[in-house]
This record gives C-alpha cells, structure tokens and sequence, in this order.
C-alpha cells in the first residue's frame, strides 16, 4: 500500500483501469471457450445426429416395405400353380420387383448412414467422440451384411418360386421372416443408441452452459468487489492529505501558524505538502522578524531596522515597508526635537521649511506655529516694556505738573462761588417759566381726552355696522340653503316627470295592443306624454331660475364679503386712531407731569447750589490733601520705572527671529 | 249646378278620395327606441307590454352572464336579459326594465332609459341579411333624425339562451 | 300536512338577510341543533362531516357551504342546525344512486337517514301555494335540475327559492353540481 501512496494519482486511476480490463477480458475469455464448446456440441447433433436418425428411420421404412411386398409376393405365389391365373403372376411380379426396389433404396440410404461416420471420425475432437462414431458405424456394417443375407435368401426363395417349389421356398420365407424381424430390432436399437447419444450430447452442452455462467458470475462479483475496494483506497489516498492541508490551511488563515503538515508522500499530494510546509515556513519567519521590530520600537530603540536578507519578492517588501515606516517616522521627530531644545535655550528657531508628506507637515506648521507665535509674544512684551517705561517717565512729570496746578485750583474754587449766586438768580426766573407751561399742559390734556371720547363712540358704531354685515351674510347663506332645498323639490318633479313619461308610454304600449279599440286611449296617452314632454321643459326652465338665484346669491354674498373686509378696514383704522389718541394723552399727562417735575427741579436746584458752595470748601480742602498723595506718587512712579528696566534687560536676552531678521 | 248637385259631386269626390288613401296605406309599424349605455335599440311595440323603473332585481345562479336575475311583478318572476352584457360583456347599471310579451316565457330587457316611440312605415325599415352572430340579434335598422338605429329580433336573442343552456 | 280549505302546505322557511329558501316539510324528518359533530374529509362535494342520531351515523351536507357558494348569502350566525333527511322519500333511481356511492362508500354510515347543516333557524310556516310560482320557462329545465324548483315573494325586496333537498344531495353525491355562472 505504500507503494501505491508513491504512485501519482494518475497511475493509481491507470492501475484500476487497466485491472477492471483484465478482469473483464478473462470473463469475456471464458464465456467465449464456453460458447465454443456448446457450439460444437450442437454441431455434432445437427450435422450427424439428426441426419442419422433421419436416414435410419428412412432404412427402417424401406425395410418394412420390403417386407410387406415380400409377404404379399409370397401370397400371390402361391396362386402361381394356377397357370390360368395371370393376374396372380403380374401381382407376384410387381410384389417382387417393389420388394427388390425397396431393398435397392435400403441399400442406398445405409451407404449414405454409413459416410456420416466415416466423415464424423475424421474430425472427431475426442476419445469419447470417436468411439461413439465408430460403435454407430460397426452397427451399420452389421445392418449391412443382416441385409445382404436377407437380400441373398429372397433371392433364393424367388428362385424357388420361379422353379414352382413353392412348398420349400414358403419354409424359407418363414426364416426369412425371422431375420427380417432381427434385422428390424437391430435398426430399431441403432436408433435408440443414437437418440441416447444425441440426448447425452444435449445435457452435456447444458452443463457446459450452467458451468460457464456460474464461472463468469464469479469472476463479477470478484471484479466488482476488487474494484470497490481499490477505488475508495485511492479515492481516500487522494482525499485524506487534502482534506489535512485545507484544514491546516484554515487554521492558519486563523492565524494559528504552529501547525504541521505530517504528509509524507512521493506524488502530486507530497508536493503540494511540501511547498505548503514551506509557504508556513516563510509566514513565520516574516511574522517574527515584524513583531521583533515592533517590540524594539515600543522599547524606544528607533534605531533598529527589520532584517531583510532574507526574504524576496513580497516579503522582502513588507520588511522594507516597515523599515521605511520608520525612517519615515524619525526624520521629523529628530527636527521637532532639535528646535524644542534650542527653544529651552532662549534660541529662537528659524521656520521649517522642510517638504513632508501627510500628517507631519501638519506637525511642522504646528512648530512653526508656535515659534511665531512665541517670538511675537516675546516683540510684544519688549515693546510693551518700552512703552511703559516711557509712561512711567510720563507719570513722574506729570504728578510734579498736577502739584502745581492744585494750588492754581483753590483760586479758581472762589470764582466759582460767585458764578453760583449768578446762577441762583435765573434758577428761579425759570420755575416762574415752568409754571406756565405746566397750565398749558393740563389744557391740552382735557382738549385730547374729549378727542378720545369721540374716537371711542364711533369705534363702537364701526362695530355695529361690523355684526349688522355678518348678520347680513349670513341671511343671505341660509337663502342660498332655502335655494338648494328648492333643488330637491325639482329633482323629486323630475322624478315624477320621468315616470310620467314612462305611464305615456305604457300607455302608448297598451294602446298599440289594443288595435282599434285603442285608438281613443291613444290620445289619452298622447295627452300623458305631452302633460310629460312640459313638465320636463317647466322644471327645465325652474332649474334654469333657480340657477339665476343661485348666482345672485352668490355675488351678493361676494360683494357683502368685500363689504366686510372694508369696514373691517376702516374698523382697524378707528382702532389705530384710539391708539393714537391714547398715546397723546398719554404725552400730554406726561407733559404736565415733567412740567410740574421741571418746577420742583428748579427750586430744588436753588437749594443745591448752597450745598454746592459748602462742597467747595470741602474741596480746596481736598486739594490739599492731593498735594500730598501725588508727591508719593512720583515715588511710585520711580520704582515702576525700576522694574520696566529689569524685564527689559531680561527680555533683551530673548533674540527672536523677527530680531535676527533686523539684525 | 245647383246646391243639391255640388254637395252630391262634394261628398262623391270625399268617399273617393277615401277609398284612394285606404288603397295606398301602407303598413306603419310603431318601434319603441331605447338606449343601452350609449347606443340605441328599437324594439317592435307589439312585442313590449310595459316599461317599469327602479324594482329591485333579485340574483339567480346557474345561468350565464346576461340573465342578470329575476324581478317581481305582479308576483311574478320575470328572467332579466342585460343587452349590454350580451352585447359588448359589460354589464349594464340601471334599473328601467321592458317587461315583452312572449306568451310561453316571462321575459325582461334591461336598458338605460326609454326614448320615444316611433312610427315607421315598413318600406323604411332596411333588413338585415348578413348571417354573422352578432347580426342574427337584429331584423334589420331604421334611421330616426339621421342617426341608423338597430332593430332587435327577441326571438333569437332569447333563442340565444335555449342554447347556451342546452349545452350546460 | 295539507290544509285543503285554502289550499296552503307546510313548508321549511329558512330566512338570510337578503334573500330566503323554502323547503318541502315533508322532505324533513327532523330537525336538531348540531351540538357535536366529527370533521371529515371525502370526495363528495359538500359532504364534510359526520354526527350521531338516534345511535345512526350520519353523514352532514354543508347546506351552508352550498347557499353562501351558489347564491353568494353569507349568514353570520353561530347558529348550528342539522335537517335530518329520510331517505326513503326519495324516488327509486335516486335510492340507488345514493346507495352506490355514499352506502357504498363509507360502510359505517346510517342507510336511511342524511343531515344537511344550516346556520339559520329553520321554521314551519304554512304558505299559501298560490304565492309559490315556477320559474320562467326559458330557464326552468337547468334550475329545477340543480335543485331550484321555484320561488315567491313574500315582502318588497325580498325573494324565496323554493329548493329540491333531494335533487342538491344526488346532484353532490353523482357530481351532477355544474359550475356557477357568477360575474
């Protein structure tokens, strides 16, 4: 069996062929010798037996022939003594010349019997065969010479006729008789000797058939089981290490690469396992070399690179892939580093410049980014630096300039003092003005409030005339339901018209059957369908007025409506117009209402001023003390120029590169 | 000529004038016309003995398509023949039946409404000869205000139902 | 029974909501409510089941079935009733037919009596035969082949059919049913 599992599979599929042939070609082998051997067994009963027998039982006809001519020969002999009798001598002599007739054919068919021996021997295939021919062909010869001397003793006993011993040649036709009858069972025996053998032949030539058929069973079934049992073997030998290699295969789509092959075989399904055992191979070692560098990088090593060497084709170009991944990775990391360490310096980088692809320019302008906008947070601080430096210079100038002008201030107070009497004077020459205005107001106020009143009535009239105009509308809807309900009472005479027409031709109908007789109901019917023909034409012309109310309903519903939207217009605009006068009213309340505010204003603004004068005081005083906080100012304002100076210096140190760019 | 002599001459001259139009009458038939949906029918008056609107028509199973059912008059069931649906297959929505006047069978032609009813003479009653099926329904046309109108033959109409029965 | 003074019979009424059917009382042997009855399959039209009467098998015509088919009357009623036929009042032909196929069919089933199943309530109502009229001539013969003998009008809008119980069963037991010519 192993050899076979080193045959290719093409050769096992030979081998079954080939052996299902063999197998078929020995049976084929045995039912042709089989057949043969019936075939010649059938032959021999065909060509000898039947003949045989055919020209024997013809013998043994001509014998009985001859017999029964020789009695009756013997019979008319004996009416030979009777000279007178020639009819006795005539049937004595055809008796004779039939009997010596039928011998001359018993002759001729037993030299016939006697060649299908003879030739039988020659081509006797067997002992047995050849014995059996020449048994047949010594007990012919023995008819034979049984036969001669019958022959020879009717011969003599005609003979004896002939010479009237009639008496002596009656005593020989009785042995004659005798041997007759001997030679008759002789051929009879032949016969059955020959029948015998023809039915031995027949039964052998069945059991030679029986024989052939249970061989040929045999060897089928052996060649049907043989081959059964060889083609699940090679159909198993060819499926069993495929089905492993698709399961491994599975197994390591699943990633499960630790598997084996264990095929060991010498043909197509050996090879297949090998170049799969070494496609598992390369997997691994690409998958090693892979996570090794992955490991390296997470433990921070980037300098470390995938080997290889040895791989190629795709594998080769995974491996690079990944390295590139990496260079493409550290490049930029390396700049970004550099400038983030020269900025902890204090030394302002320079933009990038540098192409990359993707997302790391992105990560380049961010850096660029932050360098501009680090070095225009550092120009603006130094600028705002300057600047107050120079206000704090501005501020020590000006609290000395704010000194001189509070004693400039005090004489300026007293001047102020005698505006404010000036002031007092026309205060109340204006509350005397506001009073005044404040009669005016409430004037104005009674003359709009009666306006008011005005608008309000005719508001109500304009909704008046609003409800009347709905009412309107809708009287002129219900009669335009009342014009509908009409309809209905027209539909039902139409209904009634119809039906009246239909009794003006039932009518009609009735009168036609009538004949002659109904000639005068035929006016009654033509009178019914004329009362019809005008009912129809009046509802006709009912509906056609009911259709005109109709229509003037409805445009003077339309127009009622357009009449509504007008006065609800010009209801809108009433309603606009009390608005309106309740907003003047409203203004004029307020008017008299400032007016009034105006006068009290006035006298409190008398009663202020004095306590502007006594504020005054307080303020001169108050000058004073201003002297004193601005004179501490100006030391403040010293020591904020101090610092100024400091953060200047310090932000001095800072070059960025928008100073690099100045020089 | 005196006034016994000319009315002798007048009333002579009126009987002979009589005899003379009872010669040349001709035979006037009176036709009911009827609509079936769109189209219009002429039955013979003498074959019609009513008209009846809107009786309720009651379903009858086992026969064909237009034997639409039966209706009641007069506590007698009448068999409702639908031209329409012998006609053009469709059947017909309306309610105005002719009840006919077969002696042997009670018999009701189902239409959309009854038009008029005509007087036609015979000579202008054109015959149908053609022997297709459709044709066998009608006897011949009449024209009524320019508009060829189809006068149906009842008998083979109903003579169509005897067998499309005889072959159930 | 016949009331011969003014000429009325008795009949079945059965009444649907727009139409009903009369039947020759004498063609009814009794009438009972269908309490239980056994679903069964068979090649007989309308022949669906079996029920126990007077310790006979008998086979049930779903009368039902046949009504709401031929002439489109559905009944909503729970309503069970079984008509129980004698068969003895058919004619000698129809005897044997039935015999050849029902008896001969199904052994276990009673000789002489049938039900037909109803889901109506079945009344005795004496009616005058002058209402009672035969169907029109021109489609006599095909009806009161299918069991339609002739009908009445007892109210406005409605009809009767009076209906041949033995002529329905020999039509579902020899399949003489024809088709219905429904639109």
């Amino acid at each position: 069996m192993n050899l076979m599992n080193n045959l290719k599979i093409g050769m096992r599929i030979y081998f079954i062929a080939i052996l299902l042939n063999v197998l078929m070609m020995i049976i084929a082998s045995i039912g042709i010798i089989k057949m043969g051997n019936i075939g010649n067994v059938l032959y021999d009963i065909a060509e000898i037996d039947i003949p045989l027998t055919r020209i024997i039982t013809q013998m043994t006809v001509h014998q009985l022939e001859k017999a029964v001519y020789f009695e009756r020969a013997m019979r008319y002999a004996t009416f030979l003594t009777d000279f007178q009798n020639h009819t006795a001598r005539d049937h004595f002599n055809s008796a004779k010349e039939s009997c010596f007739k039928q011998g001359r054919l018993f002759n001729e068919n037993l030299e016939k019997a006697m060649k299908i021996p003879e030739h039988a021997l020659q081509n006797a295939k067997n002992l047995q065969a050849r014995q059996q021919f020449k048994d047949i062909l010594d007990a012919l010869k023995s008819i034979d010479k049984e036969h001669h001397e019958v022959e020879n003793k009717m011969k003599k006993v005609f003979e004896m006729i002939d010479a009237k011993k009639i008496d002596r040649a009656e005593h020989q036709a009785d042995q004659i008789e005798d041997a007759e009858e001997d030679l008759f069972h002789t051929l009879e025996e032949l016969l059955m000797n020959i029948e015998k053998q023809t039915e031995t032949a027949g039964k052998h030539a069945e059991h030679e058939e029986a024989a052939g058929l249970r061989t040929m069973i045999w060897i089928t079934i052996i060649a049907l089981v043989l081959g059964i049992f060889l083609s699940l073997y090679i159909t198993k030998s060819i499926t069993r290490p495929l089905i492993d290699i698709v399961n491994i295969a599975k197994d390591i789509a699943h990633g499960e690469l630790n598997k084996e092959i264990t095929i060991d075989q010498r043909d197509e399904i050996g090879d297949l396992a090998n170049n799969f055992r070494s496609m598992v191979s390369r997997i691994r070692d690409c998958v090693k070399v892979t996570m090794d560098q992955s490991q390296h990088i997470k433990d921070g090593d980037l300098k470390s690179r995938c080997e290889n060497k040895g791989f190629q084709g795709a594998w080769k170009d995974l491996t690079k892939g990944i390295n590139d991944i990496v260079d493409a990775f550290i490049e930029p990391f390396d700049v970004v580093a550099q400038n983030l360490n020269r900025l902890s310096r204090g030394d302002i980088p320079d933009l990038l410049d540098h192409d990359y692809k993707g997302d790391f320019n992105e990560m380049r302008n961010s850096l660029n980014q932050l360098i501009k906008v680090l070095s225009t947070i550092i120009n603006e601080i130094k600028s705002g630096t300057d600047v107050l430096l120079d206000s704090v210079q501005d501020l020590t100038v000006s609290s000395q300039e704010i000194s001189s002008t509070s004693n400039e201030q005090a004489a300026a107070v007293k001047e102020i003092v005698s505006t404010m009497e000036d002031s007092d004077q026309l205060a109340k020459s204006v509350a005397g003005k506001i009073s005044e205005v404040t009669d005016r107001t409430t004037s104005t106020k009674d003359v709009v409030n009666r306006g008011f009143t005005v608008i309000k009535e005719s508001l109500d009239k304009m909704s008046e005339i609003k409800t009347a105009n709905a009412e309107t509308i809708t009287d002129i809807k219900s009669l335009g339901d009342k014009v509908e309900s009409i309809w209905e009472i027209v539909n039902m005479i139409n209904g009634i018209a119809d039906q009246t027409k239909i009794i003006a031709f039932n009518a009609e109908l009735e009168a036609s059957s009538a004949g002659e007789a109904g000639k005068n109901f035929q006016i009654v019917a033509s009178e019914i369908r004329r009362l019809a023909d005008s009912t129809v034409s009046s509802t006709s012309e009912i509906k056609a007025k009911i259709t005109e109310i109709q229509q003037s309903s409805d445009s003077l519903i339309i127009a009622s409506e357009e009449g509504t939207v007008k006065i609800t217009e010009g209801w809108e605009l009433s309603n606009n117009l009390k608005t309106i006068f309740d907003d003047i009213l409203h203004s004029a309340d307020v008017s008299a209402t400032a007016s009034d505010q105006i006068a009290t204003s006035v006298n409190q603004q008398a009663s202020a001023f004095e306590q502007i004068l006594l504020t005054l005081k307080q303020i001169s005083e108050g000058i004073d003390n201003f002297v004193i906080s601005t004179k501490s100012t100006s030391e403040a304002s010293e020591k904020l120029k101090e610092i100024s100076n400091n953060l200047h210096t310090v932000l001095e140190n800072y070059l960025g590169h928008g100073d690099k760019s100045n020089g | 000529m005196d006034n016994q002599e000319l009315l002798d001459n007048i009333t002579l001259r009126a009987q002979n004038e009589n005899e003379e139009q009872i010669e040349n009458a001709e035979k006037i038939n009176k036709y009911l016309i009827v609509s079936v949906k769109d189209k219009k029918y002429a039955f013979h008056a003498d074959q019609i003995r009513e008209i009846v609107m809107n009786v309720p028509l009651y379903y009858v199973p086992f026969v064909p398509h237009y034997i639409r059912g039966f209706i009641n008059r007069h506590g007698e069931p009448y068999t409702v023949f639908d031209l329409n649906a012998l006609f053009e297959k469709e059947q017909l929505d309306s309610a105005t039946f002719l009840i006919s006047k077969f002696n042997n069978d009670q018999i009701a032609f189902l239409t959309t409404s009854v038009i008029e009813i005509l007087k036609i003479p015979e000579s202008e009653v054109h015959l149908i000869t053609s022997t297709d099926e459709y044709d066998s329904f009608f006897l011949g046309a009449l024209n009524s205000k320019g508009t060829e109108i189809f006068i149906l033959n009842l008998q083979n109409i109903i003579g169509r139902l005897d067998d499309d029965l005889g072959s159930v | 029974m016949t009331s011969v003074v003014y000429n009325m019979h008795e009949f079945l009424v059965l009444s649907y909501p727009e139409l009903g059917f009369i039947i020759n009382r004498d063609q009814i042997f009794a009438s009972v409510f269908l309490e239980e009855s056994q679903e069964m399959e068979s090649d007989t039209r309308y022949l669906t089941a079996q029920m126990q009467f007077n310790e006979h098998t008998l086979p049930v015509f779903d009368l039902e079935h046949y009504i709401k088919e031929v002439f489109d009357c559905q009944n909503e009623s729970l309503l069970n009733v079984a008509l129980i036929v004698d068969r003895t009042i058919f004619n000698t032909d129809n005897q044997e037919t039935y015999a050849d196929t029902i008896i001969k069919q199904y052994s276990h089933f009673s000789e002489q009596y049938l039900a037909l199943k109803v889901n109506v309530n079945a009344v005795i109502k004496g009616i005058a035969l002058s209402e009672v009229r035969l169907i029109p001539i021109g489609i006599r013969e095909v009806l009161q082949g299918q069991g339609i003998l002739g009908c009445r009008f007892p109210e406005a809008g409605l009809i009767h059919y009076w209906l041949d119980f033995e002529t329905i069963i020999i039509n579902c037991v020899s399949g003489k049913a024809i088709g219905l010519n429904k639109d």
